[in-house]
């Protein structure tokens, strides 16, 4: 089914039909700002998300609709550029699992869902030292920096990590998300983080908050 | 006949072995230990590329080659020893979980030493669980300690075999300071191990510094080491079965490699714990079928491999102690012991093991002696086949409740379980109050704590295990554990 309208990219983002919607873009570009291709890739995707809400539609396809999404801003980047124009976002989040830690699962799927609620994400991988994270928050600004730790063994690397950023003296300019299987409110508490995501919906719903913006 | 669960042929199991070699020859594994890296990349048939290192298929089996066939460990308080080979069937209780059930308030809350030590009463009481676990993680002590303090209380309150982990690079050596001075000795605890310890690979293919150390370690010390990797099919492995078991023969091989390259020789059990991911909720579920499938497979490969094995199995996804509990629990359970694995590891827990229930522990402690009924074969010799016995009753009215033969088999022909399983009448079900499975084992957990009477411990071993653990406790800040005492 072509791409007519901008209804049909919306089904195209749903349906993960990524040629066809990067070479909608590519069509786009030539007929019409940036800015409005963005905003009707971001309906695909929040179309998408609505969908996995309501069970009809599941992880993999919420992960592959995000990264089609990506790839298509991706193109509009340098016309974006070009034009002056910013993508609107809520925020920056720098987000990694901490030094020690090679699972990087549950904080992908956390940058993914953050990612299509329209945060820019900086997804720093797994294995990541506390002076990266410092060096991270500091360079880009990010109003949230997000820990995971899925061990027990590297929960207390998070508590570590809270404090080289206090050291650094960044904890007044950004909040701190902690998440993993083994953390909880009260690990956060203790540690000094501002908040505790259980998973990726309420990791989202918590980021939202300390940004501020009302869910 | 031997009865046996299998899902694979020998022509699969070559596959899906053939495939793990070649992941680790084209692949390799990550080792986040330097020291460690150093060992395993200096051997013939290992290439060193950054922070990982491929192994050929020579350098592999030559390192399987050394590994036993057999291992034993032993209780503090029997000769004994608990054998873990070929058809051998263990349980153990299910363990390093943060929350408590607690039916009576908001259905779990954080455990607490208090809570650990409860627990291991009442394990030391389940017929059918042979090795105990430091069940909790205890949230009235600093982190750093955590593991080590397990070990301490766990063996002082049940002479069981046990198993964990340690949680970092420097608590290992306490724990094994620990298990030394409470068995009189590091030779004494060398040659009559009376726990294991595990190691959790990273899945895919990594070895934190903490894994990758400690493995070196328990190589060194000739201790026994159980690696379980933990793919999550979907997530962090093939969403295929066969996929993931690929990738976790391969996670396991490297583990071995670290080990057998250390210390040749150096006991290792092939273990894992197998899960794959809720497409829907984004969990890792430990109870649904294709976890019991791949538990069975992990059993096939190493004992085509010609290793103990273990699984994490038995494990609820259930928030509760409830009918999904009792399904996924019974059969997970008598999957494993009919697919005949030496360390079954789960009972007790709920939420995809982050829940243990004491309640929930002493119901699975059923399950497991009806699974180790279970893998018993049916007895077809002469005397039990009974023609003698149904040529003299069959033609006559009185049955064969008064027959010498059914008193002398009646006990060991049937698997009698505690009161915990209803099988009396109503009447009675009734006048003891109408209570379910999880009543029952309500009152039982009640009943086994007053009941408890302190073991007896040899007063030398246990002070030394005492100071060990006080200045370790010390070091990071705690003057007073909350426990130190049996009672």
């Amino acid at each position: 089914m072509p791409i007519e309208s901008d209804a049909d990219v919306v089904e195209a983002v749903c349906e993960l039909r990524e040629d066809e919607v990067l070479a909608w873009v590519g069509e786009q570009l030539e007929l019409r700002p940036p800015l409005e291709i963005a905003d009707a890739l971001a309906a695909g995707l929040e179309q998408l998300g609505a969908r996995f809400a309501d069970g009809r539609y599941f992880i993999p396809e919420l992960v592959m609709g995000g990264e089609i999404f990506a790839k298509a801003i991706e193109l509009l980047t340098p016309a974006l550029e070009a034009s002056g124009s910013v993508l609107k976002k809520h925020g920056t989040v720098v987000m990694g699992t901490v030094k020690g830690d090679l699972h990087d699962l549950g904080q992908n799927l956390v940058s993914v869902t953050l990612a299509a609620a329209g945060f820019e994400v900086i997804n720093l991988g797994c294995d990541v030292a506390p002076e990266r994270f410092v060096a991270e928050v500091e360079r880009t600004g990010a109003q949230v920096v997000g820990l995971s730790a899925l061990l027990t063994t590297t929960m207390q690397m998070q508590a570590e990590i809270v404090d080289a950023l206090a050291a650094a003296g960044l904890r007044d300019r950004v909040r701190i998300l902690i998440g993993g299987a083994v953390a909880n409110q009260r690990w956060a508490d203790e540690i000094g983080a501002d908040a505790y995501g259980a998973d990726a919906i309420d990791a989202l719903d918590k980021v939202k908050a300390l940004v501020g913006i009302n869910t | 006949m031997q009865p046996r669960l299998t899902f694979l042929n020998d022509m699969e199991l070559d596959r899906i072995i053939d495939g793990a070699f070649e992941v680790l020859a084209r692949v390799g594994v990550h080792i986040g230990s330097e020291r460690v890296m150093d060992i395993v990349a200096s051997q013939p048939g290992a290439q060193r590329d950054g922070e990982r290192v491929t192994l050929n298929r020579d350098l592999v089996e030559r390192c399987l080659k050394t590994c036993p066939a057999e291992i034993r460990l032993y209780r503090q308080d029997r000769d004994e020893p608990i054998v873990l080979a070929g058809d051998e069937v263990n349980f153990v209780a299910g363990s390093t979980v943060p929350y408590i059930y607690d039916p009576s308030s908001t259905g779990l809350r954080e455990a607490t030493s208090r809570d650990l030590v409860n627990h291991t009463k009442v394990i030391d009481r389940c017929d059918y669980i042979d090795l105990q676990s430091g069940s909790f993680v205890p949230s009235d002590v600093p982190k750093p300690i955590v593991s080590a303090y397990r070990y301490y209380l766990a063996l002082l309150y049940s002479p069981k075999p046990m198993f964990s982990g340690a949680f970092g690079t420097d608590d290992i050596a306490v724990i094994w300071g620990v298990m030394s001075a409470l068995a009189g000795g590091d030779r004494e605890l060398s040659e009559r191990p009376l726990a294991l310890l595990c190691v959790n690979p990273s899945s895919p293919l990594g070895l934190t510094e903490v894994v990758a150390e400690n493995a070196a370690f328990l190589a060194e010390k000739n201790f026994p080491m159980l690696m379980i990797p933990i793919p999550l099919a979907g997530g962090s492995s093939p969403v295929t079965l066969a996929g993931t078991l690929v990738q976790h023969t391969a996670e396991n091989l490297a583990t071995l490699v670290v080990s057998q390259t250390v210390r040749a020789g150096a006991p290792v059990i092939f273990g894992g714990g197998p899960s794959i991911m809720d497409m829907r909720k984004g969990t890792a579920c430990q109870a649904a079928s294709e976890a019991i499938m791949m538990g069975a497979a992990i059993s096939q490969i190493a004992k085509r491999l010609n290793l103990p094995s273990s699984t994490n199995t038995g494990r609820a996804d259930s928030k509760c102690v409830d009918y999904q509990a009792g399904e996924e629990s019974g059969s997970a359970l008598t999957s494993m012991a009919l697919a005949r694995i030496n360390l079954i590891r789960g009972s007790g827990t709920l939420e995809y093991a982050n829940v243990v229930s004491t309640e929930k522990l002493l119901i699975d402690n059923e399950i497991c002696g009806m699974a180790k009924r279970l893998i018993r074969p049916i007895d077809t010799g002469d005397e039990a086949l009974a023609l003698d016995v149904i040529f003299e009753r069959g033609t006559t009215t009185t049955g064969f409740l008064s027959s010498p033969h059914t008193l002398k088999w009646f006990k060991s022909e049937f698997f009698l379980p505690s009161d915990i399983i209803d099988r009396g009448q109503r009447r009675e079900f009734e006048a003891q109050g109408s209570k379910d499975a999880f009543g029952r084992a309500q009152a039982g957990v009640q009943q086994i704590l007053a009941e408890y009477e302190p073991r007896q411990i040899d007063t030398e071993r246990k002070r030394e295990a005492d100071r060990i653990i006080a200045a370790y406790a010390k070091q990071h800040g705690m003057d007073q554990l909350p426990v130190t005492d049996i009672g």
